[in-house]
C-alpha cells in the first residue's frame, strides 16, 4: 500500500494527474472523515478535503519522501482544519470539561447494555476537545503510530501520549 | 498502566508484571475489559460517507489550478538572480551602515543571526503556506542567506 503510494507520488510529481487522482480516491474517505470529526460540518469537511488535496498537489515538489505520504498529507489536513476552526472562532485547544454532555459523576460502565455504552462513548467522542479528538482519530481511525502522530501535529511524542491518555480518561467517564 | 498495556507501550518487563498482576486481581481484569470496550467503541465510531462527486470536484480544481507539478530541485534562475541582487544590496547596506555606528551594528548582527535561525525553523511551514509558489520561496531563502552572510561579515570585522 505504502509502496504503491510512493510510486503514485513519484508519478504525480512529474505532473501525472491520473496518478494523483488515484491517490485522491485512495485517501479521500479518511481525509474527509478526519476533517468531518474536527469540524462537525459536512459541507465544511467537503471543502476542506478539496483544499487539502489541492494544497498537496501544489506542494508535491516540497514532499521529499522522507516521511510517508499519508503523514505528510494529514499534516496538511490538520493544519488546514485548525486554521479553519480558528477562523470559525471556536474554542481551540482549550480543555473544556463543561462541554461533556453527561454529568461528571456519571459512570458509563454502569450502563447495562454494551450497545448503550458504545453509543454513550460515541456521543462523548463528539464532545471531546479538538486536541483529543485529533489524536484519537489519528490513532484509532488511521492507525498511526505515536511517532507519526507527533510528526503530523508537530508536537512531542510525550504530548501525544498525554493527549491520548486524557482522551481515554474522558471517554472512560473519569 | 492498564491503558498502556492495551496500547502495547510497556516494556517487556512491565508487561510481564502486568500479566502476573492481572491473573491475581479481578478488579484490574474488570477495568481492563472495560478499557478494551472503550477502545473498541472508539474504533467502531462510524465513518461518514464522503460526497459521491468528491474525487471529481478535487480533480476539477486541480485542472483549474493549472499549476503543473515541477520536478523538485530544479534551479530557478529568476529567483537566483533576484536573490543574488538582494544579497549584494544587503551586503552593501551593511558595509555602509557599519562605518556609521559599529557598536550598534554588532548588536544588530546578533539579532539578525537569531532571526535567520527562527526563519529556518519556519521554512517548512512557509513552504506549505506558499502553496507551491517556489519562486517566492527560493527568493525568501536567498534573502535569508544574504542577511546571514552580511551578518557574519559584520561580526567578523569587529572581532
Amino acid at each position: 500500500m505504502q509502496d504503491n503510494d510512493a510510486l503514485l507520488v513519484r508519478r504525480a510529481r512529474q505532473g501525472d494527474r491520473e496518478a494523483f487522482a488515484r491517490l485522491v480516491t485512495r485517501h479521500q474517505r479518511y481525509v474527509f472523515n478526519l476533517a468531518y470529526r474536527l469540524l462537525w460540518d459536512y459541507e465544511e469537511a467537503r471543502d476542506l478535503t478539496q483544499e487539502a488535496f489541492l494544497r498537496a498537489w501544489c506542494c508535491l515538489p516540497a514532499f521529499r519522501g522522507e516521511a510517508k505520504f499519508t503523514t505528510w498529507l494529514y499534516r496538511i489536513v490538520t493544519n488546514l482544519c485548525l486554521n479553519r476552526l480558528n477562523e470559525l472562532r471556536r474554542d481551540l485547544l482549550e480543555l473544556n470539561h463543561e462541554c461533556l454532555s453527561a454529568p461528571a459523576e456519571f459512570d458509563p460502565s454502569s450502563l447495562c447494555e454494551e450497545k448503550e455504552r458504545r453509543e454513550f462513548i460515541h456521543r462523548q467522542i463528539e464532545d471531546l476537545p479538538v486536541k483529543y479528538r485529533l489524536v484519537i482519530t489519528l490513532r484509532y481511525l488511521q492507525g498511526f503510530s505515536y511517532r507519526e502522530i507527533a510528526e503530523i501535529l508537530g508536537i512531542p511524542i510525550g504530548t501525544v501520549k498525554t493527549h491520548l491518555f486524557r482522551a481515554k480518561e474522558i471517554l472512560r467517564g473519569n | 498502566m492498564l491503558f498502556w498495556y492495551l496500547e502495547k507501550s510497556l516494556t517487556s518487563e512491565e508487561e510481564r508484571e502486568m500479566r502476573n498482576h492481572l491473573r491475581e486481581c479481578p478488579l484490574c481484569r474488570k477495568e481492563l475489559s472495560y478499557l478494551r470496550e472503550v477502545i473498541e467503541a472508539i474504533e467502531s465510531y462510524p465513518l461518514v460517507r464522503e460526497p459521491t462527486d468528491l474525487t471529481e470536484r478535487i480533480m476539477d480544481q486541480i485542472r483549474k489550478a493549472g499549476q503543473p507539478v515541477r520536478p523538485a530541485f530544479r534551479l530557478d534562475w529568476t529567483a537566483l538572480i533576484l536573490g543574488s541582487g538582494l544579497a549584494a544590496l544587503a551586503f552593501l547596506s551593511f558595509r555602509i551602515a557599519i562605518s556609521m555606528s559599529p557598536e550598534i551594528m554588532v548588536n544588530l548582527a546578533e539579532r539578525i543571526d537569531i532571526l535567520v535561525w527562527m526563519l529556518s525553523l519556519k521554512l517548512e511551514e512557509l513552504e506549505l503556506l506558499l502553496g507551491g509558489n517556489i519562486n517566492l520561496f527560493l527568493l525568501l531563502i536567498s534573502l535569508a542567506f544574504a542577511t546571514f552572510v552580511a551578518a557574519k561579515e559584520v561580526s567578523f570585522l569587529f572581532e
